[in-house]
């Protein structure tokens, strides 16, 4: 009905379904993608060394990842495949963009809302890529992280970290809210993602710079230090609404934003001890945040002086502090941060903690260990390829006949070719994503999400004759030959009815060349605004005098009522004011005169998303009609 | 990242509450109702021989404007809204004759033409006139009829006139046009504001203010001479024109002029053009929040306060030599929420006040000095059907 808008559902079935089916068939791709490279990798191996053989430290290089680097790497892979199996939820496609990304950026700048919008524009046009997308990027990065030990392999994948971080910062946290009031590190500034982007920056530096840890050490937890600092100064800004559990009678924003984290849908023990902080925070709002101050404070402080002395056994408390803080604020604040259905993240606490911990881990020294022997393997111990038989056992078969590329692949460790597996996956969800944004128009699933199915008929389509915005007689028989998407509008709606002639519109233009083949016919629902005079005011209105195949037909209340009978259209004037009710309904009527389909066409929000969703869906299914005899 | 976001929302929240906050506190009294904002100020009366029309908003975000109507030998008011149309942007409203209104919807949200609908029934049924082909302007002057002849102040300040009841529009004055004529020398910009129909079934008065200081101007438009400036006997700024009633706020208070229809009765144009009946100033601070028509040629104001008064203009007295000033009767506090003051029946005042989808009919025979409550009529707003 018009003005009875249906807002887009993330729950919708066909969105859930789709977006199920997309993540199946990309698995599929996936789990070929490392079968096949393990197949192809053992199999040469097998071909040139005669046997499997294992990969061990020295093939992998003999190089002692330090201690730091490698919580960094496995912590942050981690971190990134939780995110990506997070990012598998079933209402991501239709809920993120709308729900969730849309709504950070309204207390930003313009500017910043306009960058947003641009990432949410694309997601709205794309749902089922897009969130696909985010799924399949985020696994692949956390397995190359946790596959990719040393070398270039490894530098490249804390680049990707560090590059889809950005991009998640940016257009998914609308840079973490930095140029938002209220900002403060408790809820999660200054972004989760700018914390992977700083890890990944950490882990693409040059292996050299690791050989010696203490120097990366230092500076991770001087900048943990700084940043500690300068969020306890924020949080004791007065007048940001920080020292108040509750004034005039409005909760402060500590206290808001704990009750809105405990109405979110999660386990029932965790909701009641976040309720029951936040009835503390609102009993003793001031005394909450003078913990607070005073602890990111010290802590802040103390891993500044750990740094800058470089006193490991400093380090070590102010880190266990800072983690028992934060993970404090993980739980009673930021609520773990992943339950709701729309969580993407487990937020900002545990890649703090584990960027902190890191630094420490650089900087302290590492246990002495006896040195233990290093496990040499046949494949390690083999000598350089070399031509002529016969060959001693254990050395490579067959070099001469064997190509130098399969060599080259027979000797690449396990490390790097779960690393290329792993690119693989980061390309199963980015491919389509990235031939979908080269696409302006919007995906139909959308609309067919807001409309429901279509039903699919083969009746003929009762003639009627009534009168064009031009004057003119036109009778639904004269247009045979041409397929007729036939719908019913109300001149003076001011919602529905504009947004679905915009629709047809821009299917028109879709459609292209088959336009010509096609006729876009509206029939008035309105028993009181019929005349000539407002169809054709209502076709300026909308821009459609220049479309060559647009008809805007009326005629009497009486003939109006038996065309509005013969296809189940139901107009009502409502009273008080109320736009007149009719149903929101698409027929598309082929060469023949033959019903084909009919389909709801119901607007819903009515935003460039759906706008675009629903003329592609309207495009689609003339052209569907078209396309069978 | 969610939680992120969410404390944003509620940051986002704390500050839109206190924003509302600071709106509302800017409202008080029983008119607030019809104080919010410009457009509430369309709330309005008109009084014919035969009906007394009121245009008011309910319910609220978006309002749902309503016409209600009460014949003259009737004491009770009906609900007579047209139907079909979404009426969220306002109503304008202009009667036309002694049973008969004409009303412009105001386009709100994709709508950008004006649907035009009018009775000669009371009400009773309505049909479609027009449209307009771009929306008419957010004042409860901006529309004007006499018989099958309308005006229409469009919202660019365009002037359309039609001699066939809407079914076909010309443009009698574009922006700028009037400032244009010679009629406007040493005027400046010129604002047009109401229209209305005057002595004369061929004048149609366009009234606003002049130049950059908000001096009312009024000008009289009549083939062939175009366009003449009227000199009004009041000094100050213009509140309404409305079939030859002018309210002018002058430093001494709100005055009362009529000049109207029927008006030709006590001597010709060229004459009584110049010679406006006129009420004493009104010594009321405060901004007038609505303010309309009665029966019998008289005006009502209501104040954001809650205080209101009334003037019945004496045409013998003003043609009287020298003409004596009519009086302004101030009326009881009236009740609270009341958006509308109109006629009642038997020479008694009407409060129609509005709570919600409710509107309640209070009382003020003639010479009590306490309001009665007479009729409440539940208005079946469709939440959610439009805006």
């Amino acid at each position: 009905m018009p003005g009875m808008n249906s807002d887009l559902s993330p729950a919708s079935p066909i969105l859930t379904s789709a977006f199920r089916s997309a993540l199946l068939q990309q698995w599929v791709i996936v789990a070929l993608i490392f079968v096949l490279l393990l197949i192809a990798w053992f199999a040469t191996r097998t071909a040139v060394f005669g046997a499997v053989a294992r990969t061990s430290r020295a093939e992998a290089g003999g190089w002692h990842e330090p201690r730091a680097r490698r919580l960094l790497r496995v912590g942050f892979g981690v971190l990134w495949l939780f995110d990506g199996l997070l990012q598998a939820q079933p209402q991501m496609p239709g809920g993120l963009a709308d729900q969730v990304i849309q709504p950070t950026a309204t207390t930003s700048p313009g500017w910043v809302q306009d960058t947003v919008n641009y990432g949410v524009h694309l997601w709205d046009y794309h749902p089922i890529q897009a969130a696909a997308a985010a799924v399949w990027i985020q696994v692949g990065i956390g397995l190359w992280l946790l596959v990719a030990v040393r070398g270039r392999p490894a530098r490249l994948a804390g680049l990707a970290s560090m590059g889809w971080g950005l991009i998640v910062w940016v257009f998914g946290e609308a840079f973490g809210g930095i140029f938002a009031p209220g900002l403060t590190v408790l809820f999660g500034a200054p972004g989760a993602a700018l914390l992977y982007v700083v890890a990944g920056a950490l882990l693409a530096l040059p292996e050299r710079t690791w050989d010696r840890p203490r120097q990366p050490g230092r500076l991770v937890l001087a900048g943990s230090g700084a940043f500690f600092l300068g969020m306890a100064l924020l949080q004791a800004w007065p007048g940001r609404g920080f020292w108040q559990g509750k004034a005039g009678g409005k909760l402060g924003s500590l206290t808001s934003m704990i009750a809105d984290m405990s109405s979110t849908p999660q386990p029932r023990a965790l909701h009641a001890v976040v309720a029951g902080f936040g009835n503390i925070a609102v009993a003793h709002g001031f005394a909450v945040n003078l913990v607070a101050v005073i602890a990111l404070a010290v802590i802040g402080a103390a891993l500044v002086v750990a740094a800058v002395r470089a006193d490991a056994r400093l380090a070590l408390v102010a880190v266990i502090a800072g983690g028992v803080f934060c993970l404090a604020d993980w739980v009673l604040i930021e609520d773990l941060g992943f339950f709701g259905g729309l969580g993407t993240d487990p937020n900002s606490m545990i890649p703090l903690i584990v960027l902190f911990t890191a630094g420490y881990l650089g900087l302290a020294p590492v246990p002495q260990r006896a040195a233990a022997p290093v496990p040499v393997t046949e494949a390690a111990a083999l000598p350089e390829p070399a031509t002529g038989d016969p060959q001693p056992a254990g050395a490579p078969r067959r070099s001469g006949r064997v190509p130098r590329l399969a060599h080259g692949f027979a000797r690449t460790p396990m490390g790097v070719v779960f690393g290329a597996g792993a690119l693989g996956v980061i390309l199963v969800g980015a491919a389509p994503m990235a031939l979908a944004a080269g696409n302006p128009n919007a995906d139909p699933i959308t609309a067919q999400a807001l409309a429901g199915s279509s039903a699919q008929f083969d009746i003929p389509a009762a003639n009627f004759t009534l009168t064009s915005q031009h004057g003119q007689q036109v009778a639904l028989s004269s247009l045979r030959g041409k397929v007729v998407l036939l719908t019913f509008l109300d001149p003076v709606c001011t919602s529905d009815c504009p947004l679905i002639a915009q629709e047809m519109k821009s299917a028109d233009a879709l459609l292209g060349d088959k336009a010509s083949s096609a006729e876009l016919v509206a029939v008035v629902a309105n028993p009181t605004y019929l005349s000539t005079a407002y169809v054709k005011e209502f076709t300026a209105q909308e821009n459609l005098s220049q479309v060559p195949n647009w008809l805007f037909l009326t005629g009497s209340l009486n003939q109006l009522k038996d065309v509005w009978h013969d296809y189940g259209i139901e107009v009502e004037n409502l009273p008080a004011g109320a736009m007149t009710a009719h149903n929101d309904l698409a027929i598309v009527i082929d060469a023949n005169g033959t019903i084909r389909q009919e389909l709801s066409d119901d607007p819903g929000p009515g935003t460039s998303a759906t706008k675009a969703s629903f003329a592609s869906l309207l495009a689609d299914s003339v052209a569907q009609t078209m396309s069978k005899p | 990242m969610r939680r992120l976001i969410a404390a944003g929302a509620a940051l986002a929240a704390v500050g839109a509450v206190t924003a509302c906050g600071a709106a509302a506190s800017s409202s008080s009294g029983s008119a607030a109702a019809a104080a919010g904002s410009g457009a509430a100020s369309m709330a309005t009366s008109l009084a014919t021989s035969q009906e007394t029309w009121a245009i008011v908003p309910m319910a609220a975000d978006p309002a749902f404007w309503q016409v209600f109507s009460r014949a003259a030998n009737s004491p009770t008011w009906k609900l007579v809204t047209p139907p079909g149309v979404a009426i969220n942007g306002g109503l304008v409203a202009a009667a036309g004759g002694a049973d008969s209104l004409s009303v412009a919807v105001r386009p709100s949200q994709d709508l950008t033409f004006t649907p035009l609908a009018a009775t000669t029934n009371g009400g009773n049924a309505w049909s479609a006139e027009g449209p307009l082909n771009a929306g008419v302007a957010a004042s409860p002057d901006a529309f004007a009829a006499n018989g099958s002849r309308l005006a229409a102040l469009l919202s660019d300040g365009t002037i359309e006139t039609s001699s066939d009841a809407g079914t076909s529009w010309s443009t009698l004055a574009k922006p700028g046009a009037i400032a244009a004529s010679p009629a406007a020398t040493g005027c400046g910009p010129v604002t047009v504001t109401s229209l209305s129909f005057g002595i004369s079934a061929t004048d149609l008065l366009a009234g606003g203010t002049c130049g950059t200081s908000g001096t009312t101007a009024v000008f009289t438009y009549s083939a062939p001479s175009g366009w003449q400036r009227l000199h009004l006997p009041v000094s100050g700024q213009l509140r309404r024109l409305t079939s030859g009633l002018a309210l002018v706020q002058g430093k001494d208070g709100l005055s009362a002029l009529w000049n109207g229809i029927g008006w030709y009765a006590y001597g010709p144009p060229s004459q009584v053009a110049a010679n406006w009946a006129t009420s004493a100033p009104l010594p009321v601070p405060g901004p007038v929040t609505a303010s309309g028509t009665l029966a019998g040629d008289g005006a009502w104001v209501l104040f954001a306060d809650g205080r209101a008064a009334t003037v019945s203009l004496s045409m013998r007295a003003a043609l009287s030599s020298p003409p004596a000033a009519t009086q302004w009767v101030q009326l009881p506090a009236v009740p609270a929420r009341t958006a509308v003051l109109a006629s009642g029946p038997g020479g008694a005042t009407d409060a129609l006040a509005v709570s919600g989808s409710t509107l309640t009919v209070w009382r003020l025979a003639s010479g009590q000095t306490a309001w009665s409550k007479v009729q409440t009529i539940s208005v079946p707003i469709q939440a959610g059907s439009s805006g």
